[in-house]
């Protein structure tokens, strides 16, 4: 278990990670989303041992992660951008791996060769984007991690890859009890995958919740009048977002349906239609409750 | 830390150990290659002079007459030629060795700390399952073992190829082998502590140069400045004889001296890169610093090395008037432009320039305290004489004293110092030798601009020295050698003091000054020496032209001591039209006289030996009854053959009815070569009838106190 408490990183006079509280389970996948900037990277490298922190702590399983490398040897990390040294081959690399990571697994590591399509011998500098982000998977995932830290992982590889990856990782967790945090601009692929998820702006956490209760507590309604009555219609809810078109409202309205829908219901409506939002949508109200829209930036 | 924690870090130490050598193979078998293809020209090279020379038809005898034989055959213990290629092959080899070696430790630890300085790097190692420390020293490690393991080899072949070659395992393998040992260690070490320092890989190349360049030359501007402005007092330093000049210069490790003081070194260095490496926050990478100080110390030793170096000149050159102001214009303007200009190269921008700059006028402040506080107390002499009620006797000599050991014929002007110590134990006379420690100290007070020139005097002459005399076997040589005449430091003493007080101890003072061979400055002869041989030589005469002084410093009183003098009697004889002087020499003689071949000093033989015992004690014996004339007796020490002439004319002028035209010279042949001074001349008159007599018995004059009719005709000098 990953305890992340008062965790504070500035970069001069940037504050990357303001204060930040997180605790998470083992046997997770974990969605970091947020904003470009929000520190998503940031909290990976902090967590991948990268960088040390300026205030608070990271313990795994009640021991300090930073320069731990007994901690640090349960994890298993992918930079947006990997590193690869210009005469580098997986063959070669793997051996340094191995040497490494005490849970290397050979057999792990010739089964990710037989899924990813890539040359072993080849030199992965020359490898396309992709196939580079392949060859790193097949070596990170080979150490056996208990944690992975993927960011931007699909970037560049293609759907049928990336379908792979998720099941190897869905694969990983169900076997292995492995938590995964991947830091995504990709919702999408993240909406699939995680079962939770980290809502971050400006070094803050915003919002930290299982997806499915995320989903349940904000939801957009369509309502369709005869005539839209006058008046303040939702006075008291908690709307996020409203749209007029013709006589239909559509809402996004956070809180318990039990408790709003009677209002609503209410006012007379010719039908109302509830439906659940995506996670880019949830991205998209949430960030914009915080002030973080199109229309701030524009 | 326990077992299985210490064998895990081993495993982690060996894991990058060979990740280190899979990927510098490359790099290594080029480096190898080029170490042998440098080798084997370096090989032909001495093949081809070999043949250039005609070896096959060279014998021993063809060797002493086609270079030096002193020096290749007595310096160098060279048997002939051949020895001589075959020994220089060994040189070279060392050298491309330890060369080769300095460039790839360099680039291997360049690379395998690159993840200090590049932040996919920074990315993949960070996150890798080692401490930090595990994973800076084992890269370190990594880097030291795949450079030093191929030089050791490399060095043991050349030496190898040596021995098959029939030389010994010559005086410069060992120190090879220690010097890449220790070397490689504190410069990876060092280069590590400033990859750890910096964000970038080309700040810290900057900065590993930097200080293999800075340190030496602010040190030598430092020093000159001290020496200039204390001279008289201190003497300049040996570039090559200190470890000071290049304590800061990681790269002469390499030469394998001082060999527990760079191991310290670099364990120091190792240990602080540790730490910082440990404290290092990794986000810095592909920044200029990681850690600012370390910007801002490089800044201030650049404006510190321009600084001090214009400060100096405009300091000399008396820009502005005043030899402290124009130091401190030159110091100010050169030091924060160089200061900006860094600022600029390192940051690439203007930004916390105006911050920084505090740190320069702290630098500044400092400096100017330093240099006025040297300023006000370096013309404040006379605190180093005691006081006169603690001396219980003393003594006083000059450098026309013989102070030759008398033993071994050395030149050991600081033992002969002490031996003086006794000379006078009354009060007027120790009087008299303060008065002339007093005068020559004034003489010795000269302006601020005039110590920043001699300071800048000083300066060229060290670097002249250590540019020579960077091969240091070279300089072991030199300083072996009899021949020390050439490009070499030597030591001029003017004068010398010693007290011995109440309390049993001794102070001595020496005035000296330093030269380089070729090149002899004139700072203390324009300030001090003529100034002392004009206006203390007087008081120093009165004090020490006695029999007694003589008897116990002058080489007159012990001839046929030490290495050997040259005795010649020479006799200036005017012409007929008077117009000229004919100088006859009818008798020299070395107490080591040349042999044949006229490049070594033979012992002298009893008999001449004997002749010259017999002339000088019977010259003694004149001087001390007619102890007037001692005065015109030793009136031409320290004079040149020309002021012999003037004086020539002025006793003639003078009409003295004594024959003053017969002089005793003695010289030293080290000093001969080495100082080029004149020796001592001893005036014999028609009254030193004891010296005339030993003069008939040698036949050297006849009855009438002419010169023998077998005298060599050596000069004609005009005398008007």
């Amino acid at each position: 278990m990953i305890e992340i408490k008062n965790l504070t990183k500035k970069f001069d006079k940037l504050t990357a990670v303001d204060s930040m509280n997180l605790s998470i389970s083992e046997g997770s996948v974990i969605g970091l989303v947020g904003s470009n900037g929000s520190g998503k990277s940031t909290l990976l490298r902090m967590l991948a041992g990268v960088y040390n922190y300026d205030k608070g702590s990271i313990t795994v399983d009640g021991e300090e992660l930073f320069d731990n490398e007994k901690v640090k040897g349960q994890f298993s990390y992918i930079p947006d951008f990997p590193f690869f040294y210009n005469n580098s081959t997986i063959n070669n690399l793997s051996s340094l791996y191995k040497d490494l990571y005490p849970n290397w697994s050979d057999e792990l590591f010739q089964h990710l060769c037989e899924v990813f399509p890539i040359s072993k011998s080849e030199k992965i500098i020359n490898m396309s984007k992709g196939m580079q982000r392949q060859a790193a998977l097949i070596l990170s995932l080979s150490t056996a991690p208990k944690y992975i830290l993927l960011d931007e992982i699909f970037d560049g590889l293609d759907p049928v890859i990336r379908l792979s990856l998720k099941k190897i990782l869905i694969d990983y967790v169900s076997d292995r009890n492995t938590t995964v945090i991947i830091a995504s601009h990709n919702l999408r692929e993240l909406e699939d995958l995680c079962d939770r998820f980290c809502l971050m702006h400006k070094g803050q956490l915003l919002l930290e919740s299982e997806l499915d209760e995320a989903k349940h507590e904000i939801k957009k309604l369509q309502i369709a009048f005869t005539k839209i009555p006058d008046g303040n219609l939702f006075k008291g809810l908690n709307i996020v977002n409203q749209q007029v078109s013709g006589n239909i409202i559509n809402i996004v309205i956070k809180g318990n349906e039990k408790d709003y829908m009677p209002q609503i219901k209410a006012l007379n409506p010719a039908f109302v239609s509830t439906v659940n939002l995506t996670l880019e949508e949830l991205f998209i109200y949430e960030m914009g409750a915080a002030g973080y829209d199109v229309n701030g930036i524009l | 830390m326990s077992t299985e924690s210490f064998k895990s870090k081993l495993k982690q130490a060996k894991a990058y150990l060979k990740w280190e050598l899979k990927t510098n193979a490359s790099t290594l078998i080029s480096y190898s290659v080029l170490t042998i293809t440098l080798m084997i020209f370096a090989f032909i090279f001495c093949s081809m002079l070999g043949n250039s020379l005609n070896l096959n038809n060279m014998s021993e005898k063809d060797f002493s007459t086609g270079i030096d034989y002193i020096f290749f055959s007595k310096v160098m213990h060279f048997k002939d030629y051949r020895d001589m290629l075959f020994y220089l092959f060994g040189v070279l080899g060392n050298g491309i060795v330890v060369g080769i070696t300095i460039v790839s430790s360099l680039s291997y630890i360049a690379k395998s700390l690159g993840y200090l300085h590049n932040k996919r790097q920074t990315d993949m190692f960070g996150s890798f399952p080692s401490s930090r420390a595990t994973t800076y020293i084992s890269k370190i490690f990594s880097a030291y073992v795949i450079s030093v393991i191929p030089a050791l080899i490399f060095t043991l072949i050349v030496t190898l190829l040596s021995i098959c070659l029939g030389q010994p395992v010559s005086s410069f393998t060992i120190p090879s082998i220690f010097g890449i040992i220790i070397g490689a260690f504190v410069n990876i070490s060092v280069y590590a502590l400033f990859a750890v320092c910096c964000g970038t890989t080309l700040n810290s190349v900057i900065m590993y140069i930097a200080i293999n360049v800075i340190y030496p030359v602010v040190f030598l501007f430092a020093k000159a400045i001290i020496n200039g402005f204390t001279y008289g007092i201190t003497e300049p330093m040996h570039a090559k004889e200190s470890l000071l000049p290049t304590a800061l210069c990681p790269i002469t490790a390499y030469n394998g001296n001082y060999v527990l003081y760079w191991l310290f070194f670099g364990i120091v260095v190792l240990v602080a890169g540790t730490y910082l490496a440990i404290k290092r926050k990794s986000e810095f990478a592909q920044s200029p610093f990681a850690y600012n100080a370390i910007g801002h110390i490089f800044k201030l030793c650049v404006a510190l090395l321009f600084g001090l170096s214009f400060g100096t000149i405009s300091g000399a050159l008396n820009l502005f008037s005043n030899g402290l102001l124009s130091f401190a214009i030159g110091f100010l303007f050169t030091g924060l432009v160089s200061f900006v200009i860094t600022h600029l190269i390192l940051l690439k921008s203007f930004q916390k320039l105006l911050k920084s700059i505090f740190s320069f006028v702290a630098l500044f402040a400092i400096i100017m305290v330093a240099v006025t506080a040297l300023d006000l107390n370096s013309n404040n002499y006379e605190k180093l004489i005691p006081d006169i009620d603690d001396i219980a006797s003393g003594g006083i000599v000059d450098n026309s004293d013989i102070y030759l050991d008398n033993v071994t014929g050395s030149m050991d002007f600081d033992t002969y110092t002490k031996n003086i110590s006794e000379d006078f134990t009354d009060r007027e006379s120790i009087e008299k030798i303060i008065n002339i420690e007093k005068k020559a100290f004034e003489y010795m007070t000269a302006t601020t601009s005039r110590k920043f020139s001699i300071g800048i005097e000083t300066l060229m002459v060290q670097l002249q020295n250590t540019s020579t005399l960077e091969i240091g076997e070279y300089n072991e040589m030199y300083h072996n050698s009899l021949y020390s005449n050439t490009n070499d430091w030597t030591e001029l003493p003017i004068f010398g003091v010693s007290y011995k007080l109440n309390n049993g101890s001794y102070v001595n003072q020496n005035f000296i000054e330093h030269w380089y061979y070729g090149d002899l400055t004139n700072l203390y002869r324009d300030n001090f020496n003529n100034s002392f041989e004009s206006n203390i030589n007087d008081e120093y005469s009165k004090l020490t032209r006695n029999v007694n002084h003589l008897t116990k410093h002058s080489n007159i009183a012990s001839p046929c001591n030490g290495n050997g003098y040259f005795l010649c009697i020479n006799k200036y004889q005017k012409s007929e039209d008077g117009k000229s002087v004919d100088v006859f020499q009818p008798y020299a003689v070395a107490l080591s006289e040349k042999s044949n071949d006229n490049k070594r000093l033979a012992p002298l033989d009893t008999e001449n030996k004997a002749i010259v015992e017999n002339i000088c004690n019977a010259y003694l014996k004149d001087l001390q009854e007619k102890p007037e004339l001692m005065d015109k007796a030793l009136s031409l020490w320290k004079v040149s053959n020309s002021d012999i002439l003037q004086y020539h004319r002025d006793v003639d002028t003078e009409k003295n009815d004594y024959d003053y035209s017969i002089y005793v010279m003695l010289k030293h042949p080290d000093a001969n070569l080495m100082l080029t001074l004149d020796g001592r001349d001893f005036i014999i008159f028609d009254s030193f009838e004891n010296t005339i007599k030993a003069l008939r018995e040698a036949n050297i004059i006849d009855d009438n106190n002419m010169i023998a009719s077998d005298a060599n005709h050596t000069a004609t000098y005009n005398i008007n």
